[in-house]
């Protein structure tokens, strides 16, 4: 049923290669998942999320330390700088953390592309006056966009582009919300397979096959044992490795029913309300989304996000992982393992690096498990 | 015979006392009846001026004076590590944090104090996110009321946007500060710390400026005292007056060819906080090579605020807005003024890794307005903001013809800092530029 996504995902760059080739559209990266699509999209631009491909890379060193940077961003860089990405058109960078910061700078100066934009995007989202500074931010991204492609973006032409991606989201949510039954009807690497795939697709054709497999859900016979319902907890999650394994080869079954990462629930969780102000409507889905954690202070709306999905999606169990050298999350995991110990909650954290050592990993996670289990 | 002539500075007893100092009114605030300000020196801490009886205080010289203690530095890690924090995470957090939950502090002169100074308001800077998550913690910890700062994009400097942005947050603070510590804010107080400031800062360009003689008049690691007053107290009269008289002082020194270093012979930049609990490696390049850093964008930046003459040329200090003529009647005036000021090169914007288009630039203006022979750039692993652009840092001034390496170390964890390879690394760096050693080598 989510077999065409994970094709798509695993041949992405023919698909974007493929994509350029039928519309003549011009495609633009982007690496952090605070760069706003919606604008992009209304300019007729095919945004694509830049993820690694779980390879190293012996160029990435000059730029960028590999005692410090960290694995996910090295990573996607790599791929850039060994030129898997060579069709793009374009880098836009929605500011978040100092890695995929450090990224974006060094792919601009050694990748050169006919269009860049460092999007300043608020580091928190919660103090005063945020949502007008990245309304104006917005505007010069979209002037600097229309200067590049030669035309204006009207408001039809964003309303288009809040409509495609509203209603991409809505549909990710509705297809997620089948994880929330006693045997759920969708895996977590499907799930992760399916709002990955959208982050690399032309929405509207993403759209289009989440409709055909809404469709057939619900009348959809799992054949597997549950198991303990997982949360995984962490920043971008592209490592399908260990989805796969977490799922289908540990000896303790096992499904992962929810997550809060970038590539999950957390960017998928909220829309774009439509107002007069177009530009300020997407500053405040952006910055009401339920935040990373470099976007999450003072206050702590993490937390509460996360206990709220542990709730909806009866999750036993919780895997908290950040990339190696990732300290945003490092610091939140911290704050964040002990409030799941309080709850009583099983917690394993893993550290994920360019490649993971997938069977020392099924051991811990394994692990885990047993400790839900009345075997024990 | 010597190279140059040299001699101690004049001042340096002072600026020891003036930070014991001051150090000392922060910890004693509250038993003479003062409030404690920790802040974040990202961006300013001159706001809290307005508050009659304010202790305040630089939170980065606060933890750089625990890392320079290096025993108690690495409690303080240790402590943070038996919590769930791990090694990876920025130094100087830690550092404080380590103080806080061993409650133990320690002053300039090494003695240590049984409370770690728990401030009655605490505020920081986005300047890296996790400058914020650092005071986010520590705040939760102590419940401590806390304002934090979202500075975003600091270049394009002048940006309208950011300024109001900022300015709005800074007059929000400071009615978040008054409600916290029930003390009225006097506007009068914050004109004039602010104008300090601004006298403070422009000071201390001159004096960098100064630095570019050959021989150099001062050596890094004498200016890192230096750049304590104005680090935390930039907003007082006495500050003022002392940056003055530095400025005399080298200004002096210059005339009469007073070097830092007799044997100077190799002029380095370097470009980070340096690893504070090994700051002898600075007088091993001294002694060994001649080799005399004499300024990066930490030092430089760290207490001036500077821009590119025409947006291109040289590294220039901003005018001041007292200079400049802006209107600074109101509060409200005063702090666009501020903001204005300190968003271009100032303390550590170049490093906001927003900033990565110029940082490498500005370092190699650096590099070559301060005569630079060669740069030693410190691969900082206990600041992820610093060391993240370091090796393009290195890659665009050695391009540019001039020799530069990275050197690992950290600015807090003595644990990561690895002297004896720091010291052969330089050893080859300075032998592969034909510089001779000026004693001889330990066999």
């Amino acid at each position: 049923m989510f077999e065409k996504f994970s094709e798509i995902l695993t041949n992405r760059h023919e698909y974007a290669r493929d994509w350029k080739k039928r519309t003549g559209g011009k495609v633009v990266g982007f690496f952090c998942s605070y760069a706003p699509e919606e604008p992009l999209k209304a300019a007729g631009i095919l945004p694509v999320r830049i993820i690694g491909g779980h390879k190293s890379s012996d160029k990435v060193a000059k730029y960028i330390a590999p005692n410090i940077g960290c694995s996910f961003c090295r990573d996607a860089l790599g791929r850039g700088l060994e030129g898997d990405y060579d069709y793009l058109d374009g880098i836009v960078q929605g500011q978040t953390c100092l890695h995929t910061g450090e990224a974006f700078w060094v792919w601009q100066k050694h990748i050169p592309l006919e269009f860049s934009y460092f999007l300043a995007v608020p580091h928190s989202t919660q103090t005063i006056g945020r949502e007008e500074y990245l309304a104006v931010e917005y505007a010069k991204f979209k002037t600097a966009l229309e200067k590049w492609i030669g035309k204006e973006i009207t408001n039809e032409d964003l309303d288009r582009g809040i409509e495609s991606y509203n209603t991409n989201r809505q549909l990710i949510r509705q297809i997620f919300e089948y994880r929330q039954q006693d045997n759920p009807l969708v895996t977590g690497s499907e799930a992760l397979d399916l709002a990955l795939s959208g982050q690399i697709m032309d929405r509207d054709e993403h759209n289009a096959m989440m409709r055909e497999v809404l469709k057939k859900l619900p009348e959809r016979k799992m054949d597997r044992d549950p198991g303990t319902r997982i949360m995984i907890i962490g920043s971008v999650n592209t490592d399908r490795e260990f989805m796969h394994m977490v799922e289908h080869e540990c000896d303790i079954p096992a499904t992962i029913v929810i997550d809060d990462t970038c590539t999950g629930i957390r960017y998928n969780f909220n829309d774009v309300n439509p107002q007069e102000d177009r530009l300020m409507a997407i500053s405040l889905r952006y910055n009401h989304r339920p935040p990373c954690p470099n976007k999450d202070w003072p206050r702590r709306r993490r937390i509460p996000f996360i206990k709220h999905l542990i709730k909806a999606y009866k999750v036993d169990a919780v895997i908290l992982f950040n990339h190696k050298f990732c300290q945003p999350h490092q610091l939140d995991n911290a704050v964040i393992e002990r409030e799941m110990k309080a709850m009583g909650m099983p917690t394993l954290t893993l550290e994920f690096d360019i490649r993971i050592p997938i069977g020392q990993f099924r051991t811990r996670v394994e692990a885990m498990l047993e400790t839900t289990m009345d075997i024990i | 015979m010597s190279k140059y002539k040299t001699e101690p500075m004049k001042l340096w007893k002072r600026i020891k006392e003036f930070k014991q100092n001051h150090f000392k009114e922060y910890h004693e605030a509250h038993k003479n009846g003062r409030l404690r300000f920790l802040g974040a020196t990202a961006l300013s801490i001159s706001q809290y001026t307005g508050f009659e009886n304010a202790v305040i205080m630089g939170s980065e010289p606060f933890a750089a004076n625990i890392a320079f203690w290096k025993d108690f530095g690495l409690k303080c890690m240790e402590e943070c590590e038996r919590r769930g924090m791990t090694r990876e995470l920025c130094g100087y957090s830690k550092c404080v944090w380590g103080a806080q939950f061993l409650n133990k502090n320690i002053m300039p002169d090494g003695t240590m104090l049984s409370e770690w100074g728990k401030p009655d308001f605490a505020s920081s800077f986005s300047l890296a996110p996790c400058h914020c998550k650092w005071f986010q913690i520590l705040c939760e910890n102590s419940d401590t009321p806390m304002y934090l700062f979202d500075l975003t994009k600091a270049y394009p400097y002048n940006d309208e946007n950011l300024i109001k942005y900022m300015t709005g947050q800074m007059l929000d603070c400071i009615e978040q500060a008054e409600k916290a510590v029930g003390q009225p804010f006097i506007d009068e107080l914050f004109i004039k710390g602010v104008k300090n400031e601004f006298k403070s800062y422009r000071t201390w360009c001159d004096i960098m400026i100064l630095n570019q003689t050959t021989p150099a008049p001062m050596d890094e690691k004498t200016i890192f005292s230096f750049i304590v007053p104005n680090l935390t107290k930039a907003y007082g009269d006495d500050t003022v007056a002392l940056m003055q008289e530095l400025k005399e002082e080298v200004r002096d020194r210059v005339n009469r060819g007073i070097a830092a270093v007799a044997n100077e012979q190799f002029r380095i930049i370097t470009d980070a906080i340096p690893p504070w609990p090994a700051l002898e490696l600075y007088r091993y390049l001294e002694r060994e090579y001649g080799g005399v850093v004499v300024g990066s964008p930490y030092v430089i930046c760290l207490c001036g605020s500077w821009k590119f003459e025409n947006d291109e040329g040289d590294l220039i200090p901003t005018p001041t807005p007292v200079e400049l003529g802006m209107p600074m009647n109101t509060r409200e005036e005063v702090a666009r003024a501020l903001v204005w000021y300190r968003s271009h090169f100032s303390t550590e914007t170049p490093y906001n890794i927003a900033c990565g288009e110029v940082l490498h630039e500005l370092t190699l203006k650096i590099a070559k307005q301060w005569h630079a022979d060669g740069g030693m750039l410190h691969q900082n692993i206990g600041c992820t903001m610093q060391a993240l652009g370091s090796m393009e840092s290195r890659n665009a001034v050695a391009e540019a013809g001039i020799p530069c390496i990275n050197y690992e170390g950290n600015d807090a964890d003595p644990r990561e800092i690895d002297l004896t390879n720091m010291k052969r690394k330089f050893d080859i760096f300075f032998e592969a530029n034909n510089v001779k050693r000026l004693t001889k080598k330990a066999a």
